[in-house]
C-alpha cells in the first residue's frame, strides 16, 4: 500500500500482524507507553506526513485503556499531519451500550463514537457492531463487516458437510437474535428454530448447568480448608495459566510498552504450536487428561473466591486485585443478551455475594469440588474416545446420567428429562436452578431432534445463557449435538472454563477479532477460532485503492 | 405569573391526536396558522406568545411526510426565535425511522439526518412512540422519550380479544420476534415466528411459519404496517396452519398503497392500530381496522417532563 501505515495498538497484536501479512506491509513502528501515574502515551515512530494512516484496535479486557490508547494515536496521527485516518476496531468497545435500555440508560457507544470523531478520525471500519444502526452514532464513515461470510464458510465445510445441511440447525438463544439466525441458516441450507425464556421479573430465567452450580456454591464457603485452597494455591502455582496471565498483565503495566516485534511473531507462531499440542494431548488419550483434570479444574476457580477467602494470603490478595472488579462488571454487564436484564443482574450478583454460607457447608464443598475434578476428568475422558463426532450422536454426551449424581443441584436439574419424541414446538419446560426461589420456563420454537444444533449469537462473553441453551437443547429437545457460534469471543473470567465442564456443548466457535489470551486458548480444547485478518485487511486495502467493500459483505475474500 | 407553562402547538399532519392530548392536558391548542405560499413553501405563523414558555409541538410523520417534516422544522425554529424556554418536539411516529442503518451497500441513514435536522433547528428534547430500533435514540445528543405502545396493547388484547387465553403471539418476521415475546410474557401466551424470504422492499416471497398455531387465535404483532402485503401473507400462512382465527395489532398503521384492499380481502378478523397515525377516512373503507388510543400516554409523557417527573412507569403502564 503506498503512502499508508499500519499501526497497531496493543490490544491485540497477534490479529495486528496477521492483516499486516495479509496486506503484505510492516506494523509501522510505535511505541505506546505508561507514565508511572498509568497515563497512556503514544510516539510514531516514522512520519506520517500526508499519508493514510491506519490504526487497528480491537476492544479488549482492558477496554478502557485500549480505547484511551487508540484515541492518543489517533490524535498523534492527527497532529502529525497525517492526511486520513481510518480506525480498524474489529470488535466495538461498548456496543453493547447501544440504546437506552428502559430507563436512564446512556448510549455509551454514541459516547465512544463522537470521542473517535473528536480525536480525529475520519474513517472508522469495525466489525459485527451489536446493532448495525450504530453506524448512525457517527459523523463520519462507518464499514461494519460482516464476520458471516468467513464464519459460514467453515461451518459449511466442517459441520454442514458432515451431517448434512437437512440435519442441521441454527437456534437463537433469544428472540433478539432471530433475524441473525435466519440469515445464516438461509445460507447455510438449514432449519432455524428460537430459544424463548420467559422473562417475566418473578420468573427470572436463571438455570446453571451442574458445572456452574458447582462453581457458584464455592465461593460462599466461610474459608473453608482443604479443597478449595489447594485449588486457590493450584491455580496460582507458578506456571498455571492463572498465574500467567496475572503475570503478564502485570508486565504489561510495568514495561515500558514499546512494541517488540519479536513477541508478535512469536505469538503468531504460537498458535500453530497449541493445535500440535493438542493432537498430542488426544493422542496420549485418557492418562494425560486426567493428570491435567486438577490443574483445569483449579482454573476454573472464578477469581471471585479469592477476593472472599480471609485472612487472604499475599497471592490470594494478588488474584482479588486483578480479578474482582472485572468480574464483577462483567457479571452485571454480560448476561444482558437479553438486553433488559441488567438490574437483574446486578441483583442476582448481590444475591450471589450475600447468601448466607450454611445453604453450602464445608461439606457440601467437598462435594462439589470433588464433583467438580469429576466431572472434568470423565468428560475429558469421554472426548478422547470421541473422535470427530459431528456426524452422528456422541455418545459421551451423557443426556440421561448427570456426570455426577451425588450432587443435589445436579439432580434438581436433570431429575425427570427423558429423551423422547419430539413435536415441534415443545411446551415449556420449568428448569429449577441452584437457586430454589428462582425457575425459568425455556421454550424451543422449531424443530433441532436430531440435528447438529449451531447456537448462534453475535457475541459470546459469560456463556451461562448459551450453556442453559444447550442443556435444554440436548436434554429435552434431542438435539444431537450444540456448537455455539458467536463473533465476538470475549470469554471473561471462567467463562472458557465453564464452557469446557459443559456436557452439552461440543464446541464454540468465533472469530479472533477480539484477543484471548494465549492460556486460555491452549487449555480449552472446545474453542475453535476463525482466522478473519483476511477480511480486515482486504477491507482496508479495498478502503484504500478506494474500492467498493461491499463486495465483502456476503463473500469471502479469498 | 403564567410564565412557563404549557403550549401545546399542532401541526397538519395529525391535528385530532393533538385536540385529544391538549384536552387532557386540560388545555387549548396554541393558536398557530400553518399555511403555503403559493410556490409551496410552508408558512408558519405562531399566534400567540411563547416567551419563556414550555413549547411542546406535535407532528407525526405521516401522510405529506416531507411538508410535515417541514413544517415541524420551520414551528421549532420559529418557537426558538421566539425565545420559549424549552421546545419539545412530539413525534408519536417518528419519520424516516426504517431508514436507519445502513442495511446495504451505500444506504443513507436518513433517521439521523431527521435527528440532526430537529437539534439544528432548535428542539431541545424529543418525545416519539415505538422507533423502530430504539437505537435511533443514540442519533440524537438532546434526550429523547421513547414511549411504548405496548401497554395499551396488552390492555386491548385482554379487554377486547375474545378468547384471549386460547391466543399465539406470531411475529411476521424475525426483526420483530422480541417485541412479540415480550407481549406474549406478558399475557403468560406462547409465541411463534414467521420466516419470510424478502426479494426487494414490500414484496415477499416465501413464507415459513415455525411454531404451533393449530386451533388457536393467532394475534400478528408488529411496530408497523405499511402496505400490508406481509401481514396479508403472514394471516394467510397462519391459516393455512390451522389457526382459529388471525388478528393483528400494529403500533404505527401507516397503510399506504394498497393497505385496505389487502385488508378487506383478507383472512384477518381484526387490524388493530394505535392513531399515532390518522385512520379515520381509512376506517370508513374498511370495517376491519380498529383503533387503540395513545394520546392518553403522550398526555402523561407531556405532563411528566413539564413537571420534571419520572417518564419511566409510562413503560410498563397503561395510562387510563
Amino acid at each position: 500500500m503506498r503512502n499508508a501505515k499500519l499501526f497497531a495498538g496493543t490490544s491485540h497484536l497477534a490479529l495486528a500482524q496477521r492483516v499486516a501479512t495479509h496486506l503484505g506491509v510492516e506494523l509501522a513502528p510505535v511505541s505506546l507507553r505508561r507514565y508511572t501515574n498509568r497515563e497512556t502515551t503514544a510516539d510514531l515512530g516514522c512520519s506520517v506526513r500526508d499519508k493514510d494512516v491506519y490504526i487497528l484496535q480491537s476492544g479488549s479486557m482492558t477496554t478502557n485503556d485500549h480505547l484511551m490508547e487508540a484515541l492518543i494515536m489517533v490524535s498523534a496521527a492527527k497532529l502529525a499531519s497525517a492526511r486520513k485516518i481510518t480506525v480498524v476496531m474489529p470488535y466495538f468497545p461498548y456496543s453493547k451500550q447501544s440504546k437506552k435500555k428502559k430507563r436512564r440508560g446512556a448510549i455509551s457507544g454514541k459516547l465512544v463514537a463522537g470521542m473517535l470523531g473528536v480525536a480525529g478520525a475520519d474513517h472508522v471500519i469495525t466489525m459485527d457492531l451489536h446493532a448495525s444502526q450504530m453506524s448512525g452514532f457517527f459523523t463520519v464513515p462507518v464499514d461494519n463487516l460482516f464476520s458471516e461470510p468467513t464464519l459460514a464458510r467453515w461451518l459449511a465445510e466442517h459441520v454442514v458437510k458432515e451431517a448434512g445441511a437437512d440435519h442441521v440447525a441454527v437456534v437463537a438463544k433469544n428472540a433478539g437474535g432471530a433475524k441473525r439466525v435466519t440469515a445464516l441458516a438461509d445460507r447455510l441450507g438449514a432449519g432455524f428454530a428460537l430459544i424463548h425464556t420467559d422473562n417475566a421479573p418473578s420468573t427470572r430465567p436463571f438455570s446453571r448447568t451442574p458445572s456452574t452450580v458447582a462453581l457458584h456454591t464455592l465461593p460462599q464457603t466461610p474459608r473453608g480448608p482443604g479443597m478449595f485452597a489447594t485449588a486457590v494455591s493450584a491455580a496460582m502455582a507458578p506456571g498455571s495459566p492463572l498465574r500467567a496471565s496475572i503475570e503478564r498483565a502485570e508486565s504489561d503495566e510495568g514495561s515500558d510498552g514499546a512494541l517488540d516485534v519479536r513477541t508478535i511473531v512469536d505469538a503468531g507462531g504460537r498458535g500453530k504450536k497449541k493445535g500440535k499440542a493438542k493432537k498430542a494431548a488426544k493422542a496420549k488419550g485418557a492418562d494425560v487428561d486426567a493428570a491435567a483434570a486438577p490443574r483445569r479444574a483449579a482454573f476454573y476457580v472464578s477469581p471471585l473466591t479469592a477476593a472472599q477467602e480471609q485472612p487472604p494470603t499475599p497471592e490470594a490478595l494478588e488474584l482479588g486485585d486483578a480479578g474482582t472488579p472485572g468480574v464483577e462488571i462483567s457479571e452485571v454487564l454480560n448476561q444482558s443478551d437479553d438486553d433488559d436484564d441488567d438490574a437483574l443482574d446486578a441483583s442476582r450478583l448481590l444475591e450471589m455475594v450475600n447468601t448466607p454460607a450454611d445453604e453450602a457447608g464445608p461439606s457440601d464443598l467437598v462435594h462439589n469440588a470433588e464433583a467438580l475434578a469429576q466431572a472434568a476428568a470423565g468428560i475429558l475422558e469421554q472426548r478422547t474416545h470421541r473422535a470427530l463426532s459431528l456426524g452422528r450422536r456422541p455418545a459421551a454426551v451423557p443426556v440421561d446420567t448427570p456426570p455426577s449424581s451425588d450432587v443435589p443441584p445436579m439432580q434438581r436439574i436433570t431429575s425427570g428429562t427423558h429423551l423422547q419424541s419430539d413435536p415441534p414446538v415443545r411446551p415449556p419446560v420449568a428448569v429449577t436452578s441452584w437457586h430454589k426461589k428462582r425457575t425459568a420456563r425455556i421454550t424451543l420454537v422449531g424443530d433441532v431432534s436430531d440435528k447438529v444444533v449451531l447456537l448462534l449469537d453475535d457475541m459470546i462473553d459469560h456463556p451461562s445463557s448459551f450453556l442453559t441453551a444447550a442443556e435444554h437443547l440436548m436434554v429435552h429437545c434431542g438435539a444431537r449435538a450444540v456448537c455455539i457460534v458467536a463473533a465476538h469471543g470475549l470469554f471473561s473470567g471462567s467463562s472458557l472454563g465453564e464452557i469446557e465442564i459443559c456436557p452439552y456443548v461440543q464446541s464454540v466457535i468465533v472469530t479472533n477479532s477480539f484477543p484471548i489470551p494465549d492460556e486460555l486458548t491452549t487449555a480449552s480444547s472446545k474453542l475453535i477460532q476463525i482466522d478473519i485478518a483476511p477480511v480486515l485487511a482486504e477491507a482496508i486495502r479495498r478502503n484504500h485503492n478506494g474500492e467498493s467493500i461491499s463486495y465483502l459483505f456476503d463473500r469471502n475474500p479469498y | 405569573m403564567s410564565s412557563n407553562s404549557i403550549r401545546i402547538l399542532a401541526g397538519n399532519s395529525h391535528p385530532a391526536l393533538a385536540k385529544l392530548i391538549a384536552k387532557r392536558l386540560g388545555t387549548d391548542l396554541a393558536n398557530v396558522t400553518v399555511s403555503k405560499y403559493s410556490n409551496q413553501e410552508t408558512a408558519v405563523t405562531i399566534g400567540e406568545s411563547v416567551r419563556d414558555e414550555d413549547v411542546y409541538i406535535i407532528q407525526s410523520g405521516c401522510g405529506e411526510i416531507n411538508d410535515h417534516l417541514m413544517e415541524l422544522l420551520i414551528m421549532i425554529n420559529a418557537c426558538k426565535t421566539a425565545s420559549a424556554r424549552r421546545i419539545t418536539a412530539v413525534l408519536p411516529c417518528f419519520p424516516y425511522a426504517r431508514q436507519d442503518k445502513k442495511d446495504k451497500s451505500r444506504a443513507p441513514i436518513s433517521a439521523k439526518l431527521v435527528a440532526n435536522m430537529l437539534t439544528v433547528a432548535g428542539a431541545d428534547h424529543v418525545i416519539t412512540m415505538d422507533l423502530h430500533a430504539s437505537q435511533i435514540q443514540g442519533f440524537f445528543d438532546r434526550p429523547v422519550d421513547n414511549l411504548y405502545g405496548e401497554p395499551s396493547v396488552l390492555r386491548y388484547i385482554r379487554e377486547n380479544i375474545p378468547d384471549w387465553k386460547n391466543a399465539i403471539i406470531v411475529s411476521p418476521d424475525a426483526g420483530g420476534a422480541k417485541r412479540a415475546t415480550s407481549i406474549a410474557d406478558h399475557l403468560d401466551l406462547d409465541f411463534a415466528l414467521i420466516h419470510k424470504e424478502r426479494k426487494k422492499a414490500n414484496e415477499v416471497s416465501r413464507m415459513v411459519l415455525v411454531g404451533d398455531v393449530k386451533d388457536k387465535v393467532a394475534i400478528l404483532v408488529d411496530d408497523m404496517a405499511d402496505t400490508c402485503g406481509t401481514l396479508g401473507l403472514a394471516a394467510k400462512t397462519l391459516m393455512d396452519n390451522g389457526a382459529s382465527a388471525v388478528y393483528a395489532i400494529v403500533i404505527h398503521g401507516v397503510l399506504s398503497g394498497k393497505a385496505l384492499d389487502v385488508i378487506n380481502n383478507s383472512v384477518l378478523t381484526r387490524v388493530v392500530v394505535t392513531n399515532t397515525i390518522p385512520h379515520a377516512e381509512k376506517k370508513k373503507i374498511c370495517p376491519k381496522l380498529d383503533t387503540i388510543d395513545v394520546s392518553a400516554v403522550l398526555a402523561e409523557a407531556i405532563r411528566r417532563t413539564h413537571n420534571g417527573e419520572s417518564v419511566s412507569y409510562l413503560f410498563g403502564h397503561a395510562t387510563i
